[in-house]
């Protein structure tokens, strides 16, 4: 925003003069590039544990990643991690992918969209496995709990954020999927 | 403290804060139970921790976050190293989509070394003037564009050189070599001349203009649009229009498979428009005496009768194989054998041999008078044989499909289902299915002994003794079916099947626990009287007791019931419902149970009722 020196050194500024608070509170393009590749491979990582599939996750964390460049988090340096998984652990759970799944009786009249394309090395996170199959019993919620503490390695105040619940209810959920969890891996282990 | 799993786990995770921490460090040193818990619980950490990653490389995440859109195609992804993305599509996607699109040539190709000479004649390796050559190969940061190279560097302007080299497939430049390069063919008018003197912001050129000192400038290729590679959809799509179209051509003006139902040719509301224009032609040919082609025959004949059957025809030999023109030749009218007529549109190996034709001329028929409409084509032949139903045209072998006939489906060409063998037989096998399930539906329910014995207790029984005159109750004969004895609950059976005796008279008792009676039976007149009959007793309901005798004959009175007994009402059931049988229906005040003996010399029949 362009500001006049006359009004900007008047100690009087006029009330019509606006200041625009986006440049301070919205990140730059390029902080979030930086911080979604430097944590892509764990949203990947993240999400394929979390749906099971990597194709699947690949299309969630891209449908996380156009929602969060659309709306970016404000506080980008603070919480942008949590932000990220915030926004795939949504898209995940409303089946938010990209590009979107055409729906409805129209879709086989519409002009395919270009497909989407990413080369990822998934083939041991793809693999099923007794964690895998233990996990796949618990709920969305203690699953994406588990995995966001014990994968991820976020905090519980990060956790709170990506899961929209409070510290503590992060904390409940965590032992109760731990508790879910141990108890459904013993017993398909054993 | 307390065991909690809760507290274990935020201990495990390090979010307690200092005293409960404290805390619960003491409480694990003698607590066994929280030890092994917090063990599981680093197990199952350690277990999740240990899933497999999934690993991106930076072209793919450079790919995906394109398609996001969180960066531009050509721009540089953060931490990234500085060699060029390779857009991933481009070597999947066939050389002949588009212009620099995939890899066009299984080689690489040739760059001229700098310095080298340019072939005489060959395009020229350098657009650009005469550059001072760069220092060091490894300062070069190389962009690939479609169809050029261009190589530039990081170091200042005034000493930068550009270099921009046409891709140019060694195969393309070797044959033109020895070509005097006047004859060299012209090229593309966006590439300068090497002499020339380049445009100041042709931008094909690279050159740099005068005084343009920041020059070259950031190269921001311009992306080609890039023609998609034919889809499944796309495919299948043109195959059923070419096909279309094919069956279109191959089928004549009047082809009943392609019918205009609206609009401008189109027919009446009551006729389609083939019919219409069928009949139009036909009193067109009728008229002008056009050769018209008979449906009947399957060759073509005056539209003029030839009333004249004993005219002689022209002596015409038909062992060759006549031709289209020929066909329309009105000048030969031949009359042949639709089994034997020699179809062109068949294939040359179900052609039946005109034996008898070639041997001798046919003798031409008389034209029938056009009732209907003539239908020329080979669709007109189709229709014809598969208006009417006969079972010769169903015993008849189908001729053996060829590409022209698969392109008319018979559906389309009118013909109907009469003659279609498939449809008789799903018929057959419907009609089929139906008769077995008549036959197999018909279930006979098996009658019931029950149900029929009411009926035989209708006759009169052959027992019954025509002298002595039945007794009748005082009490009115109950409507209510008696059940059979194998209907009764606690049944008591007694006798040895004695026969020809009679109930003389009845008596009763009242005893401190029981209610007793006594049947005094007496032979019938005549007869040994030795032995004693079938009793059965038993109860219809709880308050109903029924006492059914076997060969016995109602002989004398029920007696009188005492006052207060267990019995309330008695009366014989008649007609019997059992054939040659005596029923005594009593009425009970309440629930009671059944026992008895035969007493004999006289013969009595002794029923306690206990309730």
């Amino acid at each position: 925003m362009r500001v006049y020196p006359a009004v900007k050194d008047s100690p009087l500024r006029p009330a019509n003069v606006m200041i625009n608070v986006a440049e301070q509170v919205l990140p730059e393009s390029g902080d979030l590039v930086s911080l979604v590749r430097e944590h892509l491979s764990d949203l990947v990582t993240y999400a394929t544990h979390l749906v099971g599939d990597p194709d699947d996750a690949v299309e969630y964390v891209a449908g996380g990643l156009h929602h969060a460049s659309r709306y970016p988090p404000t506080r980008l340096q603070l919480d942008g991690r949590a932000a990220l998984y915030r926004a795939v652990t949504r898209a995940c759970r409303q089946d938010q992918r990209y590009p979107p799944r055409p729906h409805g009786p129209s879709r086989f009249f519409r002009r395919s969209r270009p497909t989407f394309h990413a080369e990822i090395d998934a083939e041991a996170a793809g693999r099923m496995n007794t964690v895998k199959r233990a996990m796949v019993n618990l709920s969305f919620e203690r699953r994406a709990a588990l995995l966001l503490r014990d994968l991820a390695g976020l905090d519980y105040r990060e956790m709170s954020r990506v899961l929209e619940c409070s510290p503590d209810a992060v904390a409940r959920l965590l032992a109760a999927a731990r508790r879910e969890f141990g108890s459904v891996f013993r017993e398909i282990a054993i | 403290m307390r065991c909690s799993l809760l507290l274990l786990s935020t201990y495990l995770d390090g979010e307690l804060n200092q005293s409960r921490t404290a805390e619960l460090d003491a409480h694990l040193i003698g607590c066994n139970r929280c030890q092994a818990g917090l063990g599981y619980l680093r197990e199952e950490a350690h277990r999740i921790n240990g899933l497999a990653r999934v690993t991106i490389p930076d072209h793919s995440a450079h790919a995906m976050l394109t398609q996001v859109g969180l960066i531009d195609e050509f721009d540089m992804l953060p931490g990234a190293p500085a060699a060029a993305p390779r857009r991933v599509d481009d070597q999947d996607a066939a050389p002949w989509f588009g212009q620099g699109v995939g890899k066009a040539l299984p080689w690489a190709p040739r760059v001229p070394e700098p310095g080298t000479p340019p072939v005489p004649g060959a395009a020229p390796a350098s657009l650009a003037p005469a550059v001072p050559q760069p220092a060091a190969p490894g300062d070069l940061a190389d962009v690939e564009v479609a169809g050029a190279r261009i190589v530039t560097d990081a170091r200042p302007p005034a000493t930068r050189p550009v270099q921009t080299e046409i891709a140019t497939p060694p195969a393309a430049v070797a044959p033109v070599s020895h070509v005097p390069p006047q004859e060299m063919p012209t090229r593309a008018p966006d590439v300068a001349p090497p002499h020339e003197t380049p445009a100041p912001h042709d931008f094909a050129t690279r050159a740099a203009p005068p005084g343009d000192t920041e020059f070259p400038r950031p190269v921001i290729p311009q992306r080609v649009p890039q023609p998609s590679g034919p889809r499944f959809i796309q495919r299948l799509r043109d195959a059923v229009t070419v096909r279309w179209a094919l069956m279109r051509g191959v089928q004549t003006a009047d082809d009943d498979s392609v019918e205009i139902v609206s609009g401008s040719g189109a027919g009446e509301w009551s006729e389609s428009a083939r019919q219409r224009v069928q009949r139009e032609r036909a009193a067109q040919r009728a008229t002008s005496g056009a050769p018209q082609f008979s449906a009947a025959t399957k060759t073509w004949e005056q539209a003029t009768p030839v009333a004249a059957p004993e005219a002689q025809p022209p002596e015409i030999d038909i062992s060759a194989a006549p031709t289209q023109h020929q066909k329309a030749e009105p000048a030969a009218p031949v009359w042949e054998d639709p089994t034997t007529a020699w179809d062109a549109d068949a294939p040359m190996w179900d052609t039946p041999v005109p034996a008898q034709t070639s041997q001798t001329p046919q003798t031409p028929r008389p034209t029938p008078a056009p009732t209907s409409p003539s239908r020329p084509g080979r669709h007109a032949r189709i229709v014809t044989t598969g208006t009417g139903f006969s079972l010769k045209g169903l015993l008849k072998p189908k001729p053996a499909p060829t590409g022209t006939r698969l392109a008319a489906p018979r559906v389309m060409a009118g013909g109907t289902p009469w003659s279609d063998p498939r449809l008789w037989a799903l018929g057959g096998g419907v009609l089929l299915l139906l008769i077995i399930g008549l036959l197999t539906g018909k279930h006979v329910a098996p009658v019931s002994t029950v149900a029929q014995q009411p009926i035989a207790s209708a006759q009169p029984s052959a027992h019954a003794h025509p002298s002595v005159a039945p007794v009748i109750p005082s009490v009115a004969p109950s409507v209510a079916p008696t059940p059979s004895p194998l209907q009764l609950t606690g049944t008591r059976t007694f006798g040895s099947g004695a026969r020809n005796f009679e109930v003389s008279n009845i008596r009763y008792g009242l005893h401190p626990n029981d209610f007793r009676m006594v049947f005094d039976m007496a032979p019938v007149s005549g007869a040994p009287g030795t032995g004693s009959p079938t009793v059965t007793a038993g109860f219809g309901n709880a308050t109903t007791f029924y006492v059914i005798f076997a060969g016995v004959l109602p002989g004398g009175s029920t007696g009188n019931l005492p006052p207060g007994a267990l019995a309330t009402g008695i009366h014989i059931v008649q007609p019997s419902p059992i054939a040659g049988h005596l029923v005594y229906e009593f009425t009970l005040s309440r629930a009671a149970t059944v026992s008895g003996y035969y007493l004999a010399g006289p013969t009595r029949l002794v029923l306690d009722l206990a309730g």
